[in-house]
């Protein structure tokens, strides 16, 4: 049984068998990405297991006002997300396009702050090769935490694209009720970049908090 | 259905005010933990909610749990080695053979 044949490609047996194709190779691109970033995150976590009050006192220079404010904003936009692949899961294109281009203006927002973020890091010295205490240890978190970050940075750009390239996709009418299977998988990637940011929020700014 | 998506939003928020709120407060040891279980919840509530697995098939449940585990098995087995040499000075560390 056929239908949209259009947009069905030859080896699958129906549009269902197809979407979920898709997704199923989206999700093990992304079980890729746990192991990439979970590589990361396991030095960090070796290291600050090595030497933890080094690292409280390095974290302390982190900016948490710019760190909670992102993480705000990258769990608004996974919600704009969400909504943009429920309302083209209905088809209803204009609701789509508006979501879409909410979610790209908030990932555009955060990577400002980001870059701010940077900016001011630099103009303080929190830079790998700075550090009161045992130097290269302090060294090793800003290495870590800027690795972290901009290798996050690098996936928000890939994710801006993509959902850059999905809202001009849907403006020509491409997507439809029963094909919109490219929104959900960018979907599913926007959502991924924001789990590892979820993770990366509390490892690298609430250390050492205590005022 | 945007309620379901903003319930799951609100709680997404409420948690990171959580999280925000546990690190002002003195509690030692649990700090890291605390803030990492929050994030799992986080990521739980993403994955189950906006990122469907709630509602698709098993399979797509299986194939990300798959990933979970295989990062389970990286840490597990990394961490083994760090801590089978000693390298960490962890409670309950590797007796070794040679006492000086």
């Amino acid at each position: 049984m056929k239908t949209h044949s259009s947009t069905l490609a030859e080896q699958f047996d129906n549009s269902i068998q197809q979407k979920n194709a898709a997704s199923l190779g989206m999700w093990v691109f992304l079980a890729t990405e746990v192991l990439f970033f979970g590589v990361l995150f396991l030095a960090y976590f070796i290291y600050r297991r090595s030497y933890p009050l080094e690292f409280e006192e390095a974290a302390q220079q982190m900016n948490i006002a710019i760190g909670t404010i992102n993480t705000a904003i990258l769990l608004s936009s996974s919600f704009f997300m969400a909504l943009a692949v429920s309302y083209a899961e209905l088809g209803k294109t204009k609701q789509t396009n508006i979501y879409l281009i909410i979610t790209f203006i908030l990932g555009t927002v955060f990577l400002l702050f980001k870059a701010y973020e940077y900016y001011d890091d630099i103009k303080k010295n929190i830079v790998p090769t700075a550090g009161d205490s045992d130097p290269h240890v302090t060294s090793m978190f800003y290495l870590i935490y800027y690795t972290i970050t901009c290798v996050h940075a690098l996936h928000m750009i890939i994710g801006l694209s993509l959902i850059l390239i999905m809202f001009f996709k849907n403006c020509r009418q491409e997507f439809s009720r029963h094909y919109y299977t490219p929104i959900e998988i960018t979907g599913l990637y926007w959502h991924f970049v924001d789990i590892v940011w979820v993770f990366i929020y509390p490892s690298l700014y609430l250390v050492g908090r205590l005022s | 259905m945007i309620v379901k998506h903003l319930s799951i939003y609100i709680s997404l928020i409420f948690l990171l005010t959580l999280s925000y709120g546990l690190a002002h407060l003195d509690i030692g040891e649990w700090q890291m933990s605390l803030g990492l279980l929050i994030g799992v919840i986080k990521a739980t509530l993403i994955g189950l909610f906006f990122m469907n697995l709630r509602l698709n098939d098993g399979l797509h449940r299986v194939f990300a749990l798959a990933g979970i585990f295989i990062l389970g098995a990286l840490f597990s087995l990394s961490m083994a080695d760090y801590v089978s040499r000693n390298w960490l000075a962890l409670p309950g560390d590797f007796p070794t053979a040679f006492t000086p």
